[in-house]
């Protein structure tokens, strides 16, 4: 039912850390809460990379697991990057038992996340110059 | 004792009206009965004045009592104003004068066809001799008259250094007024005699009679008496309704006589039984004989006056009191309908009117109070109509709902399949009216049974149309369709078409049991992992599979197939994670580990009583908690081929899925 922010989000760079504030997203009510939360900040920045942190949640619903499907459907039609981190052993076992975790990169840490996500970044960048010079040539 | 707001307005009013009507009536009567005593009071000083004057002049000229003189009498009085001048002038030539003067008066006081008032003037100086004589009878005055006039002049000659008198007489036999003026200084005295019309005149209107009238309708007194020097009473009248008590005229003769014989003083006043009287000289106007004027004021008067008044006063007052009470009444009525009537309307809205509106038109807080009622009015019936609404919304979403968990009810298996040396049992209880988890058992041609166990993400009505649609896609394939991967391939397509972007998907485990040759062959989509409890010792194995995102995810992705061999003793229990995720608020989640404990504590039970100790357990967790999540069980017992016969087939069911 609250209205205040589960999720506040900080700008590391290219990346964007997404970081849950609620211990637990669970009730239905909570869980479309975030969902929103997070579908309007991905829709009003177009092709954010966002490296959402789970460091404060200790349990989810499965429920928030579309959320998260959803999320990361939108982001790469923008041509974001949608990651996740720091994510507990109840929670990423949601995640291993779903097979999910195969479809999402997961960092253990935000420390670890931002670096790698934004390394990421930038070898896509190259790639993607490489690849335009490739074609230019 | 609590009044009521009308009957206190009512109150209050009558009581300030009464206590005004009483003050004010009050004060009046004081005012009044202090005035009629004041007045009183003054009657008696008047009555003593005219007493006093009338010493002077037989009959006061002040005062207002005579105020009917003739023009005789006012001529009288202006000859003697002309006379006093005169008698003031030098000596020189006054005669002369004096004639030309009064001549001129005689004429001035004549009125046209009138006979001259006066005759026979005289004028003598201090020694008798006259100085003056007109008419035709002046020598006959002379003689007798002279002597006698300044006989009475005597009289006063020591008080008053002029004196200005009339007086009547008898000279000569014949009736005669006269007038005197005396002054001391030049020794001069003026005689006037009058003639005999004038004397009529005042005869007539000055009888005894008329005096006692005048007197007692000008000064309103209760009698008034003329007494001759000889004791005789020569006149009288009293007030109609004042009765005189015996013996009670006699008294005042009495009283009168002996003042008119001891003869000194001017008036005496006298308390007699009949009540306050003043007596005073007076000359008998026909006679003029001396007589005594006597004149009693009541005090029965004044007393009667105040009983008067204050009865008046308090008939009035009733009368205003009780035109007081019936005015506040209506008053008050007027002043507390708006109350009444604002009263009335939120009573019968409280009584269940919903249309009820208060319309008052008094433009003050009533009006404001009517009007705040309105519109409170307004809200709760425009409330009440939707929440009407609202709850025949909600009742037919409900019978919907009602329908719709029948209708998903009846996908479940009525019953367990029975198959050889395999026992197999399943139920489901939803969080909500309808959900998201479903089981299944497709017994298939060959002998064969297919065990399907799935759970749509969310729970209500959502998940339960994201069940029946992975359910539909997922039974019609089953019956082309041999290898659970590809079953569950194909099934994935399937809903990946259906469900799109919107991130709903259905885990899912779907295995093929032989009974005959105990083994299995199974595909998961993300499923929770099934476990497999070894008759033999208890150990724990899960049925995990490498690859397969839940169904809904991702188009066209694979999925593996994994083959088990069982042992006789072996369950396998597949579920639903709102089994390990019951939460009780307190004591956490009912948890995998506990769960998997459990189930290997209670491996020898038959699988009926395994399941029913499971669920108990959870029941226990819960505690009378709200369900969170859908939960599903299916357990599979591998039998010895000996208990296998007795196999029966039961299907448990529980809670809101009946």
């Amino acid at each position: 039912m609250s209205e205040a922010s589960l999720i506040s989000f900080e700008k590391h760079g290219p990346v964007v850390l997404g970081r849950i504030e609620a211990a637990s997203v669970l009730d239905a009510m909570n869980v479309s809460h975030f969902g929103a939360e997070l579908t309007a900040y991905v829709e009003a920045n177009a092709g954010v990379r966002l490296l959402l942190d789970f460091e404060n949640v200790d349990y989810l619903s499965s429920a928030v697991l579309t959320e998260l499907l959803r999320i990361n459907k939108k982001i790469a039609e923008t041509n974001g990057g949608f990651r996740l981190c720091s994510l507990n052993r109840d929670i990423r076992k949601v995640f291993e038992i779903t097979n999910l975790d195969k479809m999402f990169v997961i960092y253990d840490s935000a420390g670890e996340g931002l670096k790698k996500f934004a390394r990421a970044i930038e070898i896509e960048a190259q790639e993607d110059a490489w690849e335009q010079m490739n074609r230019d040539t | 004792m609590a009044l009521r707001f009308k009957t206190r307005l009512t109150l209050t009013t009558s009581l300030l009206t009464i206590a005004t009507i009483g003050v004010m009536a009050l004060f009046v009567v004081w005012i009044t009965v202090s005035g009629v005593f004041e007045q009183h009071h003054l009657s008696r000083l008047r009555m003593t004045r005219v007493a006093t004057d009338t010493v002077q002049y037989g009959i006061s000229l002040q005062d207002g009592a005579m105020k009917r003189l003739s023009d005789q009498m006012r001529l009288t009085t202006m000859l003697l104003a002309e006379l006093s001048d005169l008698a003031e002038s030098d000596a020189e030539g006054f005669p002369d004068e004096l004639a030309e003067r009064l001549e001129r008066a005689l004429s001035r006081a004549t009125r046209p066809g009138e006979p001259q008032p006066l005759s026979d003037l005289l004028v003598t100086d201090a020694e008798g001799r006259v100085v003056f004589g007109l008419g035709e009878q002046a020598d006959a005055l002379r003689a007798s008259e002279l002597a006698a006039a300044l006989g009475l002049l005597e009289g006063q000659a020591g008080e008053d250094p002029q004196v200005r008198e009339l007086r009547t007489g008898d000279g000569d036999g014949r009736p005669r007024l006269y007038g005197f003026v005396r002054n001391p200084e030049t020794g001069r005295i003026v005689l006037v005699g009058s003639g005999e019309e004038l004397l009529r005149t005042i005869r007539r209107e000055y009888s005894p009679q008329s005096i006692v009238d005048k007197f007692r309708t000008l000064l309103d007194l209760t009698l008034v008496v003329i007494v001759g020097d000889d004791g005789e009473i020569l006149a009288e009248g009293r007030t109609p309704d004042a009765a005189l008590a015996p013996g009670q005229l006699d008294e005042v003769r009495r009283f009168c006589l002996a003042f008119l014989r001891d003869g000194d003083d001017p008036y005496r006043v006298a308390s007699l039984s009949g009540g306050e009287g003043a007596v005073t000289r007076l000359f008998a106007p026909d006679s003029g004989r001396p007589a005594a004027l006597y004149l009693q004021f009541s005090d029965a008067t004044a007393g009667d006056l105040v009983d008067r008044l204050v009865q008046g006063f308090l008939v009035v007052s009733v009368l205003m009191i009780a035109a007081a009470i019936v005015l506040s009444i209506v008053l008050g009525r007027s002043m507390s309908r708006p109350l009444m009537v604002l009263e009335e309307g939120v009573r019968r809205f409280g009584e269940g009117d919903l249309h009820r509106r208060v319309a008052l038109d008094t433009a003050d807080e009533f009006q404001g109070l009517a009007d705040s009622f309105n519109q409170m009015a307004d809200s709760i019936h425009r409330y009440m109509h939707e929440l009407e609404s609202e709850t025949r919304h909600r009742e037919r979403l409900e019978s919907e709902m009602q329908i719709a968990a029948d209708l998903q009810r009846t996908l479940l298996p009525e019953t367990a399949p029975v198959l050889p040396g395999v026992k197999v049992l399943g139920w489901s209880r939803s969080a909500r009216e309808v959900g998201g988890d479903f089981y299944d058992f497709i017994p298939m041609s060959d002998g064969r049974l297919g065990v399907v166990i799935g759970d749509a993400t969310g729970k209500g009505l959502s998940a339960a149309l994201l069940t029946t649609e992975c359910w539909s896609a997922f039974k019609a394939l089953a019956e082309s369709i041999d290898s659970p991967a590809e079953l569950l391939r194909r099934t994935n397509n399937a809903m990946c078409r259906q469900t799109g972007a919107t991130g709903r998907f259905v885990t899912l485990f779907y295995m093929v049991l032989d009974a005959e040759n105990r083994t299995l062959v199974y595909s998961v989509a993300g499923h929770n992992p099934p476990f497999l409890v070894s008759g033999n010792g208890g150990g724990l194995r899960d049925l995990t599979s490498e690859h397969g995102l839940p169904l809904g995810i991702d188009f066209d992705c694979a999925f593996d197939e994994q083959h088990v061999e069982l042992a006789p003793g072996d369950t396998l229990i597949l579920y639903s994670d709102g089994i390990t995720e019951a939460r009780h608020e307190m004591r956490g989640l009912y948890g995998e580990r506990h769960f998997r404990q459990r189930v290997q504590a209670m491996r020898a039970l038959p699988i009926e009583g395994l399941s029913d100790c499971i669920m108990a357990d959870i029941e226990m967790h819960l505690d009378g908690g709200e369900l969170s999540d859908d939960m599903t069980l299916v357990a599979v017992r591998c039998e010895s081929p000996v208990s296998a016969a007795e196999a029966a087939p039961f299907v448990h069911e529980e809670g809101e899925t009946g």
